[in-house]
């Protein structure tokens, strides 16, 4: 820098100068980072994918033996890899296969010594077929059987129409057996535990109770019913079987009702593999999970995200902005607002599971167990009362003292003593109040009949959303104050000169041209949002919500249910799965998911930024 | 009571009385002892160096400088007989009563409909019909109704510098001040634009009493009925237009106004 301004260059000799290795150096770093990141991309990316495509179906004949014949096997190659073997320290080739079938081999997945095949072959009759239970079965068919003495062989050109046939039929009985179970059941079931609680709680006079107990015999009896219904519908799921024989020779059956979808992939084209590609992207984002979430779809888990998104937007936006706006326009600066600043933009810093223990402790067990239960150490009733006069004093002293200053007027300094006793009193107001309501001896929980089961005083997607939005405070902070910086000066003087009070000035100028940088700010706190795992685990975040937090049944938003999330649902499969080979795939298209939706929220901040920028440049001259 | 120039004392009513005003900007004081008067309807110019205080002076006249943290000041500025710094003057209903212009044109990032309103607007004015005359009533003032007058729902952006200093001067007497308050109007327009201005302030004196900043001294002599000169936040010399052009009682002035002045 210092020889280049004793002596300024031409710009050819400034491209050969000594800066020219610094500026390969930090394009060095740059470019270890972007290749670092695309190639993270493009794994996940052609993993997450490769998940849906149909792959063929290999037969194949090993070299060794099993009751006089070659023993073969069928399967989908996976993975093909080099061991070192332990005793002799050679290399060999292998190759894993899912082989499915987890019923028949007790694994979904074999490896098989390249040097143990005899040969290998495509036969194009194999089926893959995916089943409500044990996963996949590959398998050549052999017959359909409709009752003891009626059967179709696979060999009879209707074979398949018939299957396809059958297969449609089981998966309508399922969604009307879920609909039974899930929907109609559930909601008899919600309204008999209400009953039996009132019932409970009813005085023992026999007016009372009669048209209670009435009630209850109905609902039961209508339970009775639609739970015969639901068992008629399972018993005839198992009518039709289907017989095949895997590459072994064993012949199986199964019901042709449990298999929710088939394809014969060593007979497909290339469009028909696409589409069964999108068949399956499809149902994977559309279906529940099944099988320890290992197979089947995610929705659960991206509505759970997105439920929990933006409820969390919803509460950290006001939020934000309202503290941005006090920080920014009217704090006098001074070693309190500094500092303020350093807190706001340390809390950026401290780890998520900090936040998430604090919800925890203070929201889920705090506010949650007082929401249920009341509080745990009531005031004396007389201590109670005093506090709660106490409040309502200095809430008047405050309102009084206030509102005798007229807000318009506003620009002139108020004296040291009065606006400190004015804060003196809202504060003490404030902290009154909390205290009369934290320590109200006559209340005793808006669900203390249903204890000791918890209500809100357990995890919950309230509860996360809070604890999430604590933690993306500061970028919606931060974010909104660059946007108020942003306004240029002249534009409020000139409101200001125009007769807009400071308020009219922020809410009319100052907010509407910060809006685009708050935006980008609450979509980036989102994203972070969306990807966070660790506060999530503890308060509220499950492997498997037996419902949605929001669905039909009044009050229709559920804010103390447990819900499921793409990031804890990676981890899960991950990590907690019992085959983690097998939850492997889905592992992979989850982690495409979310990556996915936190590109897309950060590629719209970056698009509104920029569109910004083109508007204050527009308005520079 | 603070001085007209001598054959004013009779014919015209000092609307602005400045009296004896210091002011501080934290420890530097920016104006000196400033003691004069604007007469009602009339164009009345600040001259000067660059530096020497006459923004300063302006921006008191609405009390802006108020959003300056540590000034301070001294001596009274009256607006109609009645002080500025009366406890019971609100600063807002103030900035109603003074219009003010800046140096660099400054609309909202609003249509420009919105812009000349905004001032009913924030006084909480919205009957859609006052508020359409008040738009072409203050545009046609401001001369640029009829380049305007089809895209009134547009963004306000889309003008060129000239339109957009004549749009916030439209924004300025939108609600009738009684002060108009131009701090360097022209600076930064080309010269058709600025004689459209300058034209365009010959037609508003009748209504408002109206006070200029400006380093063009031709602009001064053309449209100013008074000047006053100012040298490092003093009042050198406060005179009819003509006079002080012609005949300076001052060195300072003479320096100044003839360009000899570094
Ligand atoms: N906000 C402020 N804080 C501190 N000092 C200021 C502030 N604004 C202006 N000053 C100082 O006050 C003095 C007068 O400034 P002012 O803007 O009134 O000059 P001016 O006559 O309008 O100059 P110009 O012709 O360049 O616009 C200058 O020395 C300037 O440095
Ligand atoms: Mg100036």
């Amino acid at each position: 820098m210092s020889d280049a301004n004793s002596n300024p260059p031409s710009s050819a000799a400034l491209l050969s100068s000594k800066g020219e290795i610094k500026v390969w150096l930090t394009a060095t770093g740059l470019n270890v980072g972007l290749f670092m990141v695309a190639g993270l991309l493009l794994l996940i990316t052609w993993n997450g994918l490769s998940v849906f495509w149909p792959q063929p179906v290999s037969e194949f004949t090993l070299t060794s033996q099993k009751d006089g014949a070659p023993e073969k096997i069928a399967g989908i190659i996976t993975k093909q890899q080099t061991r070192r073997s332990a005793a002799t320290g050679q290399a060999i080739e292998e190759i894993q296969i899912f082989t499915g079938n987890r019923d028949a081999y007790g694994l979904a997945f074999r490896f098989l010594d390249q040097s143990s095949l005899a040969s290998t072959t495509l036969p194009s009759d194999y089926i893959v077929a995916e089943r409500s239970e044990y996963g996949k079965a590959i398998f050549t068919p052999v017959r359909l059987e409709f009752s003891a003495t009626k059967s179709l062989p696979a060999s009879d050109p209707t074979f398949l129409p018939e299957l396809h046939r059958l297969v449609k039929e089981g998966n309508d009985r399922r969604a009307e057996i879920t609909a039974l179970e899930k929907h109609e059941i559930g909601a008899i079931n919600a309204r008999i535990d209400k009953l039996e609680i009132r019932l409970r709680k009813a005085d023992p006079s026999p007016e009372v109770r009669a048209p209670l107990e009435q009630e209850l015999a109905t609902l039961r009896s209508e339970y009775t019913t639609l739970a015969s219904q639901a068992t008629t519908l399972r018993d005839r799921q198992k009518v039709e079987k289907l017989v095949y024989r895997l590459a072994s020779g064993e012949e199986r059956n199964q019901a042709v009702a449990e298999i929710i979808h088939f394809y014969q992939p060593n007979q497909l084209t290339l469009g028909g593999r696409f589409k069964i590609f999108l068949h399956h992207a499809l149902a994977f984002l559309t279906e529940e999970p099944r099988e320890a979430n290992t197979e089947g779809g995610i929705f659960p888990a991206i509505f759970g995200t997105f439920v929990m998104t933006l409820l969390m937007a919803a509460l950290v936006t006001p939020l934000g902005i309202i503290a941005a706006i006090y920080l920014h326009e009217y704090a006098k600066p001074g070693i309190m607002l500094q500092s303020i600043r350093v807190c706001v933009n340390n809390l950026a810093g401290v780890p998520s599971i900090v936040f998430g223990v604090f919800g925890l402790g203070f929201f889920v067990y705090g506010v949650g167990g007082y929401i249920d239960h009341g509080p745990t150490y009531p005031l004396p009733e007389r201590w109670w009362f005093l506090a709660s006069l106490g409040a309502v004093v200095t809430l008047v002293l405050a309102l009084l003292l206030t509102l005798k200053y007229s807000p318009t007027q506003a620009l002139q300094p108020k004296s040291k003593a009065r606006s400190f006793t004015e804060n003196t009193l809202w504060i003490s107001t404030a902290l009154l109040t909390l205290l009369t309501l934290a320590k109200c001896p006559y209340f005793h929980g808006f669900f203390a009949d249903k204890l000791p089961s918890p209500t809100f005083g357990t995890g919950g997607i309230l509860w996360a959303s809070i604890t999430l939005s604590l933690m993306t405070l500061p970028v919606v902070i931060v974010a909104t104050e660059e946007a108020l910086s942003a306004v240029p000066r002249g534009v409020r003087e000139a409101a200001l000169a125009c007769g807009a009070s400071k308020w009219q000035m922020i809410q009319r100028i100052a907010l509407p041209g910060a809006l685009p940088g708050v935006m980008t700010g609450i979509i980036l706190a989102m994203a972070r949002g969306a990807g966070e795992v660790a506060p999530l685990m503890i308060t509220g975040v499950v492997k498997l919500a037996p419902s949605l937090p929001l669905d039909g049944i009044a009050p229709f938003i559920h804010a103390e249910r447990k819900f499921m999330h793409l990031g804890f649902h990676i981890f899960d499969l991950g990590f907690q799965s019992p085959d983690s080979e097998a939850a492997k795939p889905m592992v992979f298209a989850t982690t495409l998911l979310l990556i996915f939706l936190v590109v897309v929220l950060n590629l719209t901040a970056i698009q509104i930024r920029s569109h910004l920028r083109r508007k204050l440049q527009a308005s520079a001259f | 009571m603070p001085p007209l120039p001598a054959h004013l004392q009779t014919s015209a009513r000092p609307f602005i009385e400045v009296d004896h005003f210091d002011f501080w900007y934290g420890p530097k004081q920016v104006l000196h002892d400033i003691h004069l008067a604007f007469p009602e309807n009339h164009i009345t110019a600040l001259i000067g160096p660059s530096g020497c205080g006459k923004t300063t002076l302006l921006r008191n006249l609405n009390r802006m400088n108020d959003l300056v943290d540590g000034i301070r000041h001294r001596g009274d500025i009256r607006l109609d007989g009645t002080s500025l710094y009366d406890p019971k003057v609100e600063v807002i209903s103030l900035r109603k009563r003074v219009g003010m212009v800046f140096q660099k044109y400054n609309p909202f990032p609003k249509s420009i409909y919105e812009n000349v309103i905004f001032s009913l607007r924030v006084a909480g004015r919205s009957d859609r019909r006052q508020l359409d005359e008040v738009v072409e009533k203050s545009l046609r003032q401001a001369a640029l109704w009829d380049e305007v007058k089809d895209k009134l729902h547009e963004s306000a952006f889309g003008l060129s510098g000239g339109q957009q200093q004549r749009l916030c001067i439209a924004r300025a007497i939108a609600n009738r001040p009684q002060v108009l308050l131009m701090d360097e109007p022209c600076a930064a327009l080309d010269p058709i634009a600025t004689l459209k201005i300058e034209e365009l302030m010959t037609q508003l004196k009748d209504e408002f009493t109206i006070v200029i900043v400006t380093h063009n001294m031709e602009q001064a002599r053309r449209v100013a009925d008074l000047t006053a000169f100012f040298y490092l936040g003093k009042l050198i010399e406060y005179d009819e237009t003509l006079s002080l052009f012609t005949q300076p009682s001052q060195i300072q002035t003479e320096a100044y106004i003839s360009g000899r002045f570094s």
